[in-house]
């Protein structure tokens, strides 16, 4: 009973006012930057760290983990009212929450999200705490190389199987890896890349890279996007209840879904995007009538909003309890508990259990919170996707001037901002994965920590990575990964992702 | 006889990325290199720079060989031009006018590239948010960030 005895502890740290206060905005804000169609969950994370730089750790993550779900939550609706994904892993709910929306069952498909989101949440909470303690011990018995391994791994498929092009996902990632390096050398002292530049010394800060290349660059590639869209439902409480059909074809979907979402969460580089696609169709394939997808199916929106919240969840699993981010939005909250001076890996829980547990009962919590900004105050997020974007637009440039300035004081930051924005949105045009990019960039000291131990032990023999049989079937994987997106890439044929797509279209 | 396509796209990634690899493998070899067992400064940075010019060398030889490339993605120039001329504007206010001038050009810049602005919206817009903005993080989380300056 041990694990009871922790949750205890946990919700004597979330439930004080502040930490409760403070989880409540998160939500909150993410569900608000969710909503907006375009800027999704590394966006809202991003342009909310600064913010959190005045909170004491535990209660700055547990604010930035709120946004995080919080924006999952909210991504749908925006894909259900307009038919333009508030979030990329709520993008498959545009195939049929649109439609009912069409045909005038916008709020039964709200609702439903809703519920489902709640449901996914709930089993990825579950799923981490019942393997978190067992996971982070065993990772405290890694060594050096094998550590290394589990890092590479972790990036490799990150950078591979998400979207896009597998090698220039790869390539995004070294230049994370590159960026990171710059600033003093943690081994020698000796400054690398700075240009003689002392604000360069302590290494490019995070929050201008990550506003930048998600916060500006989406702002510019969904500037024309957006325009002309409109909402013309009206959504009111009544027309939020479904009917006693819709609830029970919609329970099969949000078990399946969770479970699904809950495995692809944990797993690197997989995520919530990529569990709400699969999740559509594995419902597709069960289905006794596969034609009503695309037109309205409640399956096909209950199925994918549940695993994309559990996988949202769940990614907190190997993020917690080994370090290591499974997604650049998990590497962003690495980010922002090493700028809290707390080093994350296997010895987090036992070193801040105020943090960790603090923050898995502040997602029950926040999923609550989440149900009841979702279903009476739905009306409040409609609203808000009919302020047009001009309006919204300047508001959201002001915000992110404001909380890049704010860290330092200083106008140099929002040059930085100015020039990852640009490179960000030069990045996008030209297929290059900004996302890959941050994981590298935050990852990388660790990266070269590890390589750095590890061949300081063997005396520079390389073979030590495929010594122990876990680390050798980690680089094996690796290995795969890498020739893969190799081979994929002269194959010219379509990636995983663009296979992907058309499978849901068809 | 049909001439040969290359995904342009794919070529400029893959040429950005050489580009990165290069600048990053020359400038390493400015630190000590070091052996593997006693790493120096340039050890890893030259070895990553080494992987990611091979990849970038992938990149653009897949792209040349495309035969079908995708419809390059136009560039939004109005947008692109519009956002960072507002955060230029506000970066530049914030430096010499202060914060409420800040935000009022931030707000008439982004405006001035847009085609459907209207005056009277867009200056009530930047009247609301400079004032309110100021009011919630200067006054209400005390972050020091002066109204006006300089000039004033």
């Amino acid at each position: 009973m041990e694990v009871l005895a922790n949750l205890a502890f946990g919700f004597e740290a979330a439930l004080t006012p502040v930490n409760l206060f403070y989880c409540f905005l998160g939500v909150f804000l993410g569900t608000f930057i969710g909503v907006l169609p375009g800027i999704g969950a590394l966006a809202a994370v991003s342009m909310l760290l600064p913010v959190t730089f005045y909170l004491p750790p535990a209660t700055a993550i547990i604010m930035l983990g709120g946004v995080f779900y919080g924006s999952e939550y909210g991504g749908s609706t925006a894909s259900i009212l307009l038919n333009l994904p508030g979030t990329t892993s709520s993008a498959v709910t545009c195939l049929d929450g649109y439609p009912m929306a069409k045909s005038g069952r916008a709020g039964v498909a709200l609702f439903l999200t809703a519920i489902a989101s709640f449901f996914g949440s709930i089993a990825g909470i579950v799923a981490l705490v019942v393997s978190a303690p067992a996971l982070s011990s065993m990772a405290r018995s890694l060594g050096s190389p094998e550590y290394f391994a589990v890092v590479l791994v972790g990036l490799a498929a990150a950078a591979t199987i998400t979207q896009g092009s597998a090698v220039k996902g790869l390539c995004m990632v070294i230049v994370g890896l590159l960026l990171g390096t710059v600033g003093a050398d943690a081994a020698s002292g000796i400054r690398r890349f700075t240009f003689g530049s002392p604000e360069l010394a302590g290494g490019i800060s995070l929050v201008p890279i990550a506003m930048g290349i998600f916060g500006i660059a989406e702002i510019i590639s969904s500037f024309a996007l957006v325009k002309g869209a409109k909402v013309h439902d009206k959504i009111t409480l009544r027309s939020l209840l479904p009917t006693r059909a819709d609830a029970r074809q919609s329970v099969m979907p949000i078990v399946r879904g969770s479970g699904l979402g809950v495995v692809l969460g944990t797993l690197p580089g997989t995520g919530a995007t990529l569990a709400s696609f699969m999740s559509y169709a594995v419902e597709k394939q069960v289905a006794r009538d596969p034609s009503r997808f695309g037109k309205g199916a409640v399956e096909g929106v209950a199925g994918p909003e549940s695993a994309n919240n559990a996988a949202a969840q769940a990614a907190f699993i190997p993020t917690l309890t080994l370090g290591i981010p499974g997604s650049a939005t998990m590497a962003l909250m690495l980010g922002a508990l090493m700028i809290h001076g707390i080093t994350p890996g296997p010895s987090l829980i036992k070193d801040h259990p105020d943090v960790f547990w603090g923050l898995i009962a502040s997602f029950w919590i926040g999923n609550v919170l989440l149900l009841l900004l979702n279903i009476p105050l739905i009306g409040l997020w409609v609203r808000l996707l009919r302020i047009p974007y001009e309006y919204l637009c300047p508001a959201i440039i002001c915000l992110i001037c404001i909380g890049v300035y704010s860290i330092n004081n200083s106008v140099t930051d929002i040059y930085l901002v100015m020039f990852f924005g640009v490179l960000g949105y030069g990045m996008r045009l030209v297929d290059l994965q900004p996302a890959a990019l941050l994981m590298g960039f935050i990852l990388g000291p660790l990266v070269e920590q590890s390589l750095r131990r590890s061949l300081l032990i063997s005396n520079g023999d390389y073979s030590t990575f495929v010594r122990g049989p876990f680390s050798l079937i980690l680089v094996l994987i690796t290995a795969l990964l890498v020739g893969r997106a190799i081979f994929s890439a002269f194959r010219g044929g379509p990636g995983p992702s663009a296979a992907r797509e058309r499978e849901i279209e068809d | 006889m049909a001439r040969r396509k290359s995904n342009v796209r794919d070529v400029i990634a893959g040429l950005f990325l050489l580009l990165v690899a290069a600048a990053f493998g020359l400038g390493s070899m400015n630190y000590t290199i070091g052996t593997a067992s006693n790493m120096g400064p340039g050890f890893f940075p030259l070895m990553a720079s080494g992987i990611l010019g091979v990849l970038a060398l992938v990149v653009i030889a897949a792209a040349v060989r495309d035969e079908a490339p995708p419809e390059p993605e136009p560039i939004a120039f109005r947008a692109l031009i519009g956002v960072v001329g507002s955060v230029a504007a506000f970066a530049i206010g914030m430096r010499w006018l202060g914060f409420v001038p800040a935000i009022v050009l931030s707000v008439l810049v982004l405006a001035a590239v847009q085609r459907s602005t209207r005056l009277v919206p867009t200056a009530l817009l930047a009247l609301g948010m400079s004032i309110g903005f100021w009011l919630i993080f200067a006054k209400g989380l005390g972050l020091p960030m002066p109204a006006f300056r300089g000039v004033f």
